[in-house]
């Protein structure tokens, strides 16, 4: 497999929509090189195959409807990550937000479920410590190690300085090494 | 204890490089470097393989034309995804009192496929102009107005598992109770419990709510699908939407009623 220069957008003029033979020439390209990259990490972080095909659908139609700027990407793979992580991460929280803990709080104390405890895997664990950090952390820590950005990248993707991605990946390591204390 | 490494300890190709590298996006400079180590690295080559494979799955699970299908609806209309609202906001303290006291009882309705047991469902409807809520017994059909939000309750005799969806005119099934998962489980209860928060339809045309409350165990997925396939049947007529079919063993007792958005 060897990289290939041609630019991605070029068949794509004006800044005013693309005609739908050519959005849909634009979507082919985006599918067959970019689709299942997006649609992993949809499902890396929902952890639900519907709600992570509706996610990367959102995040194709964002890089139809901002072509201009996408096109001008360096990389539209990254800006595709970028936008998948910071969309993702944004229905996770608003998912926790306090309706469901509250009902399932209630439900547990109302009774005893089928099945026993659940088993606790490797990907829930990690699902897990995320979910004990902030977004911004949360976005550093899997630009880092499930994407083996190097701090750099990140810090130049999230328009922070790299001490400052140092510093979040720090206080990841130290969430992490909490619990895996316990 | 994760280790933060510096840039210098990374031997190998990172992963977003990698698919940078398969979707051909690199450097002449980059991709060299990228050939040169692959060509020493068994390590990143069977990695990059799992890249293609990967692609390989997903086009086998998502065939282009659902994908952009999907991609041109989303970019249509922004999905219509129902916002919840904190149930304390929905009025006075004299609203939350009715809330807490009110139950009704469902008479035999569209969509009621309960094989016995008592089981009752309510939907009541807070309007942003006043105070006043209004109960919209299942299987009817209720005009909502601008601001307008709904609250869904349940009351059954025996432990049974519950998930609300909706679907609208162009077949978009949103989970509501839970938002995925399997189906939440509920205890026994005299008095009516109301889900939390209250939720408001965004877009225009046409909702259904659906209640399911079964006995035994059931994920979301299977109620999307059955009410996603009740939509096809109904050739996307919500008034016509007939009871989603679920597996033939299954004692479920269903709810529905049918929303014009504002």
């Amino acid at each position: 497999m060897t990289g290939r220069q041609t630019p991605i957008f070029q068949v794509i003029a004006g800044d005013k929509g693309l005609a739908a033979t050519d959005a849909r020439a634009s979507l082919r390209e985006l599918y067959e090189r970019y689709g299942a990259s997006v649609f992993r990490r949809c499902s890396y972080i929902l952890k639900d195959r519907n709600k992570a095909e509706d996610a990367m659908q959102d995040v194709f139609a964002k890089a139809l409807t901002h072509h201009a700027s996408f096109r001008a990407e360096s990389s539209p793979l990254t800006w595709l990550i970028k936008i998948a992580t910071h969309h993702c991460l944004n229905l996770l929280r608003a998912e926790r937000a306090g309706w469901h803990e509250r009902f399932e709080r209630d439900a547990r104390a109302r009774q005893v479920g089928e099945g026993g405890p659940q088993v606790f895997e490797m990907r829930e664990l990690v699902a897990h410590m995320l979910s004990l950090v902030d977004q911004e952390t949360q976005a550093v820590a899997i630009h880092y190690h499930v994407d083996e950005m190097t701090l750099d990248e990140v810090a130049a993707l999230l328009g922070r300085s790299v001490p400052t991605v140092r510093k979040r990946l720090q206080e990841f390591a130290a969430v992490c090494g909490k619990e895996f204390s316990l | 204890m994760m280790n933060v490494e510096t840039e210098s300890a990374r031997d190998h190709v990172g992963e977003l490089s990698l698919r940078r590298f398969r979707a051909g996006e690199l450097s002449h400079e980059r991709c060299a470097e990228v050939e040169q180590h692959l060509g020493a690295c068994n390590i990143c080559r069977t990695k990059l393989r799992g890249l293609v494979e990967e692609q390989r799955e997903f086009e086998r699970e998502i065939p282009f034309d659902r994908f952009a299908g999907g991609v041109e609806r989303a970019q249509r209309v922004p999905r219509p995804r129902p916002r919840r609202v904190w149930a304390v906001s929905l009025g006075s303290v004299v609203a939350a009192a009715a809330i807490a006291l009110f139950f009704i009882h469902v008479s035999p309705a569209p969509h009621n496929r309960s094989k016995g047991g008592r089981v009752e469902a309510t939907l009541r409807v807070a309007s942003a102009k006043s105070t006043v809520q209004r109960i919209v017994p299942p299987g009817s059909q209720e005009e909502l107005l601008p601001g307008d939000r709904v609250r869904l309750g349940y009351r059954t005799a025996d432990a049974r598992y519950l998930a609300a969806l909706s679907v609208d005119d162009h077949g978009e099934v949103t989970p509501l109770y839970p938002e995925s998962g399997p189906a939440l489980a509920v205890a026994p209860t005299r008095e009516t419990v109301f889900l939390p928060d209250s939720l408001e339809f965004t877009g225009a045309g046409h909702e259904r709510v659906l209640l399911f409350l079964a006995r035994a165990p059931f994920d979301l997925e299977s109620a999307r699908r059955a009410v996603k396939a009740a939509h096809e049947k109904a050739n996307g007529d919500l008034n016509a939407l007939a009871a989603p079919v679920f597996a033939a063993d299954q004692d479920m007792q269903a709810f529905s009623w049918l929303f014009r958005k504002p």
